[in-house]
């Protein structure tokens, strides 16, 4: 909603949440900085104390400039300028195809 | 509002999905999941609850994504944080001339693995909202623009912490209410206990003349101009 949306989100929060573990986890070896063996590689799913936790956030963007399309002089031209709306929504597709 | 190239891209749900298969998160934070739903005939009155209740084709971006995940073979269950905010409704005309409703419904979701247990989903709208009226004075009519965030406590291996997940208003001429709505939200977060991942659409460039409280710190995205 009457955002600037951003495509590509990917934020990786690994540190902070290592640093969750280093100082929850009741010490031991536990490391904000050492992955366990069976952690830390890019690919890998949170296995573990000491492994990675990784955050992804996303704008997924809804489709359509709300802000420029929605200064309407008179109430009349309001049913037009929201069908046009949802015709960005839906020309943007996005769903796409079938997989 | 942005909305460059890149975001507009069809297909994006499977584009999304496509990065969540190469990166695997644990959590996932998604913004502006939006809701269509539809209502014919009209029955439109100026400042009336939105009551459309017809979920519009394709109008679920929640049910794509969920249909992307479970097509890939992807296990991260139900989301464990749904978050509305923004509820919109208004009249729209169709190719027959015929007048129908239109709501939006703006929400914010979190996902997590199973592994990671959830309790608690909390939302909040911020106290700062951005109005808009349509159709000239007289008209009555006009829309709230409402943002805010959400809360989820999480588990993961016996670690408690909070995931909060927020979408800021733009910069620019609502640059105020963006950064009214970020200090609510520091204000909101105080008294939190533990550790708090912070997950949002913060509508902020990282730069010195950004708000400082809307100024991310955080690993730089592979594609320019974007964080």
């Amino acid at each position: 909603m009457l955002a600037t949306p951003k495509w590509t989100r990917l934020f990786l929060f690994s540190t902070a949440v290592c640093l969750v573990w280093g100082c929850e986890s009741g010490g031991g070896n536990a490391s904000p900085t050492a992955p366990a063996p069976d952690a830390g590689t890019a690919s890998a799913p949170y296995t573990g104390p000491g492994a990675t936790l990784k955050v992804m956030t996303r704008n997924l963007y809804f489709g359509a400039e709300i802000n420029a399309s929605l200064v309407v002089p008179t109430a009349a031209q309001i049913p037009p300028v929201v069908a046009g709306l949802w015709a960005a929504v839906q020309q943007s597709d996005f769903p796409g195809g079938p997989s | 509002m942005g909305g460059g190239a890149a975001e507009r891209l069809p297909g994006r749900a499977k584009l999304i999905v496509d990065e969540i298969v190469a990166e695997q998160p644990d959590i996932i934070a998604f913004q502006e999941m939006e809701l269509f739903r539809t209502q014919s005939p009209s029955d439109f009155v100026p400042g009336a609850s939105p009551n459309a209740e017809t979920v519009a084709p394709n109008g679920d971006m929640l049910a794509i994504i969920e249909g992307e995940l479970a097509a890939r073979g992807l296990d991260y269950g139900e989301p464990v944080l749904v978050d509305p905010h923004t509820d919109i409704e208004l009249p729209a005309v169709d190719a027959s001339g015929a007048i129908y409703d239109l709501r939006m419904t703006d929400r914010n979701v979190v996902f997590v693995r199973p592994s990671i247990s959830a309790s608690n989903p909390r939302g909040q709208d911020f106290a700062s909202s951005f109005s808009v009226p349509l159709g000239g004075f007289g008209s009555g009519i006009s829309i709230k623009l409402t943002r805010g965030f959400g809360a989820v406590d999480l588990v993961a291996d016996d670690v408690p912490f909070t995931l909060v997940n927020t979408h800021l208003e733009i910069g620019g001429f609502l640059a105020s209410d963006q950064e009214a709505q970020a200090k609510n939200l520091v204000d909101a977060l105080a008294p939190l206990a533990g550790q708090v991942i912070l997950a949002g659409d913060f509508n902020s460039q990282q730069t010195a003349l950004a708000p400082r409280a809307t100024r991310p710190s955080r690993k730089r995205s592979p594609m320019p101009g974007r964080w």
